[in-house]
């Protein structure tokens, strides 16, 4: 029973806390992209894009991750530091969705 | 959680395909008839089996009725689908009133065709692919989402437990004992189908770009609908509130194709129609190009004088376009069209195979520990396998056997189609549910009845029948349909041939005394 | 038509590479033929004249159908070749002695050639 409760645990923190990563990843990118000079929508373009492997590479982490609390804390720091990043380059909201 | 790396891709993949392979199943089999998503529409609405004509033909006289009747409800545009050989029909549509109002008409003589009254393939099966038509705050979108990240870690992962994926590249060995083969079969599938799984896969992700990853145009813009503004930048006239009458849809068209090099049209929106300053934005159909969205311009309607042409889009954009495309498949290429849906079909092989394995594999020990698990598992895998594609032929028989203008409880012949569908999908679930040993042969007899049942309920009620289609050009469309249900129903009544002869005589066990592993009955 | 016509040239140079690969492997060459199997010097010459006629497919098919349908059609085509493979050597494994013997032969004048140094 325990068991099945750190499984679900974990499902949760790769799937949910692994797209809020993302999230942030892909914000940061497509500020940093627009700063280093392309247009507004080519950077939020790019940035989605690659998005998708980004978040593909965490889920496998998350699965595999032998302790699941130092994987949740990875994905705390690249969530919000993600989002900060996005926020101090451009200044603007930044929202997951 | 799981020791090794290779065991926690052992767990994933095993788990990610159990829970949501169903979910898989129904995205990839509908994805691979939407391959032939017009084909289909034809079949679906007979009315619509025309031959298509020449270019030149005007369409003017066609459309001037249209243009006043929408001025009169006020509609602030008209939009207009051109026909062309998958879509022989000229399509007109504009808001009125009650919604929007649609007419297929004849481009031949003019004359208006009856409504189709079917949602067909372009709309309900296109809609069960991309949110398996859940459009409750947009989860429906999202679990498709879900399922295609799994899809993608489900190759990664099958290519990491797979031990010896180079020295097993080629292997099938379809004699040895059953589950060997199956595994094989799953193996082949995955392995060598891997470059299209995985783009095709991504590349519809890809296509909602800005759905998955909001918080990109966000960090950039301040909300969607600027963003949006942005890249599909609209030329817009506003309304001189003079009336005119002198929209020219042969004109414009002409002006068109003069820019592009004799090419087709795909669509035009005639904006502020019955106004002096209409003008009409144009798009070249992608019949050569894989991208997405054709080159755009904007004429004004009366004189067709170049108004602005919509730049090419930036790399970036146009390498999304490009994705997009290839995974729309709309171009006019049919050779490539053929390869995606043999591609797609094996897609379902290795989903349905990897169900397979996984309940033959534990069906023994469940029943030993009294487990549900398995029985669990072998009706959602039945269900969603043969199960759906009863679900979809049930879809057609359905539209062959409700006559025009029906409605039932106060719904539409349109969405009866579509009751139908789940209905049958519905009954396929319960009958995996409550009769395991049979479900496999009893769905592959239904699915082969179901299939010649369309076949002919498609003669009888359309009168096009084989020798018929196969004879006339522009409905070659309908013979493609009716060959590839015929060939269904051969695979399906040979599966289930095969099925029943192994559960009544099970095959010898192979070497050193290990029990036989029957055939799934 | 053309298309139809562009798949098969590009099927059968894929079809060959991948035949090639597969015959640098024991287990399938001996389903193919009963001689004696590559040499482990030869297994490498054969593993990369498999992989060029699968890379030399590319300009094939982007010069038969252009650079993005040429690449969807490769892209699609291995597919279709690595399977037709696969079933050459579950179904009719025969076919393929021809490109075998061609092999065994090459193999052999590989080694009177080095014998004779």
């Amino acid at each position: 029973m325990r068991a099945l409760l750190a499984t679900m645990v974990r499902i949760v923190v790769s799937v949910g806390g692994g797209y809020a990563a993302t999230s942030g990843i892909v914000s940061a990118l497509a500020v940093v992209l627009f700063r280093c000079g392309l247009t507004r929508s080519e950077a939020v373009v790019l940035a989605s894009m690659l998005g998708f492997g980004v978040y593909l590479g965490l889920l496998l982490w998350g699965i595999a991750a032998p302790r699941l609390w130092r994987f949740a804390l990875g994905l705390a720091l690249l969530a919000g530091g993600g989002f900060a990043v996005a926020w101090l380059m451009h200044g603007g909201v930044v929202w997951i969705g | 959680m799981k020791p090794t790396f290779r065991q926690s891709m052992q767990w994933l993949h095993t788990w990610a395909g159990v829970v949501l392979g169903a979910v898989l199943m129904a995205v990839f089999w509908s994805g691979t008839l939407l391959v032939f998503d017009r084909e289909i529409d034809r079949w679906m609405a007979p009315m619509t089996r025309l031959p298509v004509i020449e270019t030149s033909t005007p369409l003017d006289p066609m459309i001037r009725p249209f243009i006043a009747t929408a001025v009169e409800v006020g509609a602030s545009s008209i939009t207009v689908a051109l026909p062309y050989e998958r879509e022989p029909t000229l399509r007109v549509s504009f808001r009125d009133v009650s919604g929007l109002a649609r007419y297929n008409l004849d481009p031949g003589t003019g004359r208006i065709l009856p409504d189709p009254e079917t949602a067909a393939a372009t709309d309900f099966l296109y809609r069960f692919h991309y949110s398996m038509h859940i459009r409750f705050a947009n989860v429906g979108i999202w679990l498709v989402g879900l399922a295609g990240m799994a899809l993608l870690a489900l190759c990664v992962s099958g290519i990491a437990i797979h031990r010896k994926i180079l020295a097993d590249f080629f292997t099938f060995r379809p004699s040895k004992n059953q589950r060997r083969a199956i595994l094989d079969l799953h193996n082949a599938a995955g392995v060598l189908g891997l470059p299209f799984n995985v783009v095709i896969t991504l590349s519809g992700m890809i296509i909602f770009y800005a759905e998955y990853f909001p918080s990109a145009v966000r960090s950039l813009y301040p909300n969607a609908a600027s963003y949006y503004s942005e890249i599909f930048d609209s030329h817009s006239r506003p309304k001189s509130h003079v009336p005119a009458d002198a929209i020219s849809v042969d004109t414009v068209r002409h002006a068109a194709q003069k820019i592009w090099n004799g090419d087709r049209i795909q669509y035009l929106v005639i904006n502020h129609p019955g106004d002096a300053a209409a003008s009409m934005r144009v798009v070249r159909a992608t019949d050569n190009i894989v991208l997405l969205q054709g080159d755009t311009a904007f004429f004004d309607a009366a004189t067709g004088a170049l108004l602005y042409h919509r730049a090419k889009p930036e790399p970036v954009k146009r390498a999304q376009g490009f994705i997009a495309g290839l995974h729309f498949a709309q171009f006019q290429h049919w050779t490539l069209r053929w390869l995606y849906f043999v591609l797609g079909l094996s897609g379902c092989v290795m989903i349905a195979t990897g169900y397979v394995y996984w309940v033959d594999k534990r069906r023994k020990r469940h029943e030993q520990q009294g487990l549900s698990g398995v029985r669990l598992v072998e009706g959602l895998a039945v269900g969603s396998t043969t199960g759906l594609i009863i679900a979809t032929l049930a879809f057609f028989v359905a539209n062959r056997l409700l006559p025009l203008g029906t409605t039932f409880l106060g719904y539409e012949r349109a969405a009866l189609e579509g009751w139908a569908f789940y209905f049958a999908w519905i009954v396929t679930f319960a009958h995996a549910w409550l009769r395991p040993r049979r479900a496999w042969i009893e769905q592959c007899w239904w699915i082969a009845a179901f299939a010649v049942a369309a076949v002919l309920l498609n003669g009888i009620t359309t009168g096009d029948h084989l020798v018929r289609s196969l004879t006339h050009r522009h409905l070659w469309a309908i013979a493609g349909m009716d060959l590839l249900l015929l060939a269904g129903a051969m695979v399906a009544a040979l599966a289930a041939g095969k099925l029943q002869r192994r559960a009544v005589a099970p095959p010898a066990s192979s070497a050193r005394g290990r029990p036989p592993s029957d055939g799934i009955e | 038509m053309d298309h139809a016509l562009h798949l098969l040239a590009l099927t059968v140079v894929l079809y060959l590479g991948f035949a090639t690969l597969a015959l640098s492997q024991v287990r399938n060459w001996r389903l193919v033929i009963a001689a004696s199997p590559p040499s482990p010097v030869m297994k490498i010459v054969l593993r990369a004249i498999g992989i060029v006629l699968l890379m030399l497919a590319i300009p094939l098919a982007l010069w038969l159908d252009g650079p993005s349908f040429g690449s969807l059609m490769w892209g699609t085509a291995i597919s279709v070749a690595a399977c037709a493979v696969t079933a050459t050597l579950s179904w009719c494994p025969h076919w393929l002695r021809p490109l075998a013997r061609a092999i065994r032969a090459a193999n052999m004048s590989q080694i009177v050639w080095r014998l004779n140094e």
